[in-house]
């Protein structure tokens, strides 16, 4: 089967393109994509090639790009909704969780609300406030949205194409200070489905859940671990709403332990919503109750200091040796 | 034409900006915003006036960035250069500088120290950017709320247990 090396950024690109040549109706729109090709050049090269009628530079008006792309989706157009940084997306979650959320519902299934808004997430990149927040458990927790965070090029390309497909409207979270980083893409055929999680890396020990930027935190983690002699089983979430119990749950059922990596504050967290479901569907598995490693319960700190916010490989590591040594 | 990020200010407005202020029923102003004293002037009767209970102004300083967005940014994908050089030309420094040698013969010498003042106090601002301490990572807790609150409590006491080092570099 052929595959490629690239980046995330151009894997996005290539996906983004495959699905505008296959489908007439995907549309794009956001701030500076068209000419500039986006802020992370995710769109680059796009509008040249499809026209400024399908590839729209929009206004500084988030509220504006969602809404307009739910009148599109009305009439069956499919549209791709970049907003530019995570910090920006408040302006349209009234259009996104009052309307993207509700049409289908609202309507009888008469309208669907097949749309993506694509979401640079998580921090990592030396920016300003506003460019390093983690939303997803905001759309996670809204009724009729689903919520998915590729991890790595491949998966990226893939996930963007069957986000599009999808019928449902998809908050498409995209680890930003992965852009730059290369990886195998599979040309011929998707990883997985869309809403499945997927094991990285096999282990016996203890079970580390992970998406987006923090999956490659816990890999890192369990090249550590494994040196010391303990073997972590790294599982990448992907879909963050609905939730792929199931896998987590066989790996829970083997390994007994269970620590969440995630760069969002720990309250009402993506990582609650983990140890919850799997503490009710695992108890009688469990050696050590579940934790989560998170970022702090503050507003994304300045750049200088946001290595102590992140979850980093020590305090992954610190979660496993409280796991592995709890005595009940 | 202005630039919001990359995008001008066609695509931004379908009207003047001005014009906005009519909508909620208070004046809007265009002023050259190149023009220092066009700027103070429009300014000071718009305080005047909100200071006498006259309600606000909607005030539109019409300029445009010379410069890039960020470091990342490369206008050139998106604008003319020959628009940038026009612009240039309207630099407000410049013009409030010939204003004053025309009319007020102010002599050279003075610009020359004010330049050298100000290119000092940028080079120092650097310097002193530079030399800033990395701030203490346990300030991220600081004044997240405005009274106690356990989720600040229980943060700073993990990181102090991780050993987090404060300050320096």
């Amino acid at each position: 089967m052929a595959t490629q090396t690239m980046t995330m950024a151009k894997a996005l690109n290539e996906g983004l393109r495959r699905a505008m040549e296959k489908n007439k109706k995907v549309l794009i729109m956001g701030e500076d994509v068209g000419k500039l090709g986006g802020v992370f050049r995710i769109t680059d090269g796009l509008q040249k090639d499809f026209g400024e009628d399908r590839v729209i530079d929009a206004p500084l008006a988030e509220s504006a790009i969602v809404g307009t792309a739910v009148g599109l989706a009305i009439r069956g157009y499919r549209t791709v909704c970049e907003i530019q940084f995570d910090g920006f997306v408040y302006p349209a979650f009234d259009q996104i969780v009052s309307q993207v959320a509700k049409l289908h519902k609202r309507s009888d299934g008469v309208y669907t609300m097949g749309l993506v808004i694509r979401l640079p997430f998580q921090g990592g990149i030396g920016a300003i406030e506003h460019h390093s927040e983690s939303p997803e458990a905001y759309f996670a927790q809204t009724a009729g949205l689903r919520v998915v965070a590729c991890s790595n090029p491949n998966d990226a390309f893939w996930m963007i194409q069957q986000s599009i497909e999808h019928d449902d409207p998809i908050i498409f979270c995209e680890p930003k200070s992965r852009y730059w980083e290369k990886g195998e893409v599979e040309l011929d055929a998707p990883p997985a489905s869309l809403f499945d999680a997927q094991v990285r890396r096999e282990g016996s020990d203890v079970t580390l859940i992970a998406y987006g930027a923090s999956v490659k935190t816990a890999l890192r983690a369990a090249d550590t671990a494994a040196v010391e002699g303990v073997s972590l089983e790294v599982i990448d979430a992907r879909s963050l709403a609905p939730l792929d119990l199931d896998t987590m749950a066989t790996s829970l059922e083997k390994t007994g332990r269970l620590v969440v990596v995630q760069e969002a504050p720990h309250t009402a967290s993506i990582g609650s919503e983990i140890v919850a479901e799997l503490s009710e569907r695992c108890f009688y598995s469990l050696a050590a109750p579940g934790l989560r490693v998170s970022g702090y319960h503050v507003p994304y700190p300045p750049s200088r200091i946001e290595e102590d916010y992140r979850p980093n490989v020590d305090r992954v590591l610190d979660a496993v040796d409280r796991v592995m040594g709890f005595e009940s | 034409m202005s630039w919001a990020s990359a995008r001008g200010r066609s695509i931004q407005s379908k009207i003047p900006l001005y014009h906005r202020a009519h909508g909620f029923g208070f004046p809007g102003v265009r002023v050259d915003g190149n023009d220092v004293l066009a700027v103070y002037e429009v300014s000071k009767r718009a305080l005047e006036n909100a200071r006498v209970g006259g309600g606000p102004t909607l005030i539109e300083a019409y300029t445009y960035r010379l410069g890039a967005h960020t470091t990342s940014d490369d206008p050139t994908r998106y604008r003319i250069d020959a628009e940038v050089e026009v612009w240039k030309h309207r630099d407000p420094i410049e013009r409030v500088k010939s204003l004053l040698v025309r009319e007020y013969k102010i002599k050279s010498k003075v610009f020359e120290e004010v330049a050298s003042e100000a290119d000092e106090k940028a080079q120092k601002l650097r310097e002193d950017v530079l030399a800033m301490d990395r701030p203490d990572p346990l300030s991220m807790f600081d004044h997240a709320y405005a009274s106690e609150h356990p989720l600040i409590e229980e943060g700073r006491r993990e990181m102090m247990e991780l050993g987090v080092s404060g300050g320096g570099h």
